[in-house]
């Protein structure tokens, strides 16, 4: 080092605290936790420590994956750092795992507590599942048996999918960070009907990004469904909480998924059933109605029939009736006939009495005949014409 | 076989309501007629789609990272 060079407290700071982040890098230091505290609500400070020294630990409250409680066994990654400003040496903390079930199981309570408290397991959230959906993604390790476990009994059970894998890490310090970027990015930039998130079996400490507070988070606010089929049937973790729906294994989330062609076939054929049987007795029916309606509309005919034959009596009676007062009329015709006959003029010529005409008018007294006028006179039997003197 | 892609819940769920119809006897003959080809005609289609047997796996290439941990924060 160049003993001419005076550095600033800045400087010299910044230094050393470069020195020990590229020289050593990142390091994992297990140890149980003291002093935890939250600065300012977000500054993140605890020790680590063993039977013989303690080490300061820094971090953001929105970093932190586990809740912290004094007494817990941890282990931290992260790298060598001094504070700018105090020159104080600490641990920059990236990822913090529990060690033993103790740890962890406190962790998961006091997060379930939390998270149940703030109504994140509520009913009311879960998103109904697809009956029928076509896009399925899966987050998972593309190593695991969960994942072929999983393809293997959604090819059994249905066709016609795109299966999107998001390959993420399940266990280990990068876990929650690509678990929670997977839901994510399902969700903005690869929509899918329906998520899968799931790994196999494990310890406590195996499953523990699945009961980190990102990923509980991260699967609540998802817009797309997700099952969770973390671990077996025992196993529960709180993304099972948030999750919109539990399987109890891997491949009990892929039957939680789509349904058996074999039962969509059987209940295609029971509605196919359904609507022939229905067809069959509206048929039944109306040929029924129709039976039932020929024959009350023979029994109408019939009725109306029996009208038309009283109708058809009575015209004929009426037609005697008129044919009697016809003769009855044309008797009368006849006698009146005759009477006028009688009343005739020729009649009266025959009794001797004659007509007397001049110029064709008939006379009535002898006034107005004039001497020479020819006189007519008809009889009974011919005429004589006369000159008056 | 017809082939129903992208339809399959919409086709399933028209079909359960040509179904109900029928059950419910909420049908005059003329639409039943309509209706029941209608109905065997989805059965058809949807019978056609479950022959399907392949599924299509796409594996994501991408590294998936929450935010960076680690930033310059200090007291």
């Amino acid at each position: 080092m160049d003993n001419e060079r005076i550095l600033s407290v800045s400087e010299f700071n910044r230094l050393v605290s470069d020195y020990l982040e590229q020289g050593l890098g990142a390091v994992t230091v297990q140890g149980e936790v003291t002093g935890f505290r939250v600065a300012r609500e977000r500054l993140v400070y605890f020790e680590l420590k063993d039977e013989r020294a303690r080490c300061l630990c820094f971090s953001l409250t929105h970093e932190m994956a586990q809740p912290l409680e004094d007494g817990m066994e941890v282990k931290v990654t992260g790298v060598p750092k001094i504070f700018q400003s105090t020159g104080g040496f600490h641990l920059r903390v990236q990822a913090v795992e529990l060690v033993g079930e103790g740890a962890l199981q406190k962790a998961f309570f006091m997060l379930k507590n939390k998270l149940e408290g703030e109504g994140l397991f509520e009913e009311r959230w879960k998103i109904s599942l697809p009956r029928f959906p076509e896009r399925i993604g899966i987050i998972t390790s593309p190593t695991a048996a969960a994942y072929t476990d999983i393809l293997r009994r959604l090819n059994e059970r249905w066709g016609g999918l795109t299966i999107t894998l998001a390959p993420v890490a399940v266990q280990g310090a990068d876990a929650v960070g690509e678990i929670t970027g997977a839901v994510k990015y399902l969700n903005e930039s690869n929509p899918v009907d329906v998520i899968i998130l799931t790994r196999g079996g494990g310890s406590m400490e195996d499953l523990q990004a699945f009961n980190s507070e990102p990923v509980a988070r991260a699967v609540f606010a998802s817009k797309i469904p997700i099952i969770a089929g973390v671990g077996h049937e025992r196993d529960v973790t709180l993304v099972d909480f948030v999750a919109d729906a539990r399987a109890s294994t891997p491949t009990n989330a892929a039957e939680l998924v789509v349904p058996h062609r074999r039962e969509i076939i059987q209940n295609l054929a029971n509605k196919e059933a359904t609507l022939v049987e229905a067809l069959e007795r509206e048929l039944h029916e109306r040929a029924h109605q129709i039976s039932r309606m020929l024959s009350s509309a023979w029994h109408a005919i019939e009725f109306h029939m029996q009208e038309v034959k009283g109708l058809c009596a009575r015209f004929q009676l009426s037609l005697s009736h008129i044919a009697h007062i016809q003769l009855r009329f044309e008797e009368r015709v006849a006698q009146l006939s005759r009477r006028l006959h009688a009343l005739s003029p020729k009649e009266t010529l025959k009794r001797g009495y004659s007509i007397t005409r001049v110029k064709g008018a008939i006379v009535r007294e002898a006034t107005g005949i004039l001497e020479g006028d020819i006189m007519e006179t008809e009889l009974a039997k011919g005429n004589i014409n006369s000159k008056v003197m | 076989m017809p082939r129903l892609k992208g339809n399959f819940v919409k086709s399933f769920e028209e079909l359960e309501k040509i179904v109900a119809k029928f059950e419910e006897g909420r049908i005059d003959l003329d639409e039943a007629l309509v209706e029941f080809e209608r109905g065997l005609k989805l059965v058809e289609g949807l019978k056609g789609r479950l022959k399907e047997v392949e599924n299509k796996v796409v594996v994501l290439k991408k590294q998936f990272k929450s935010e960076e941990v680690g930033g310059e924060v200090e007291e």
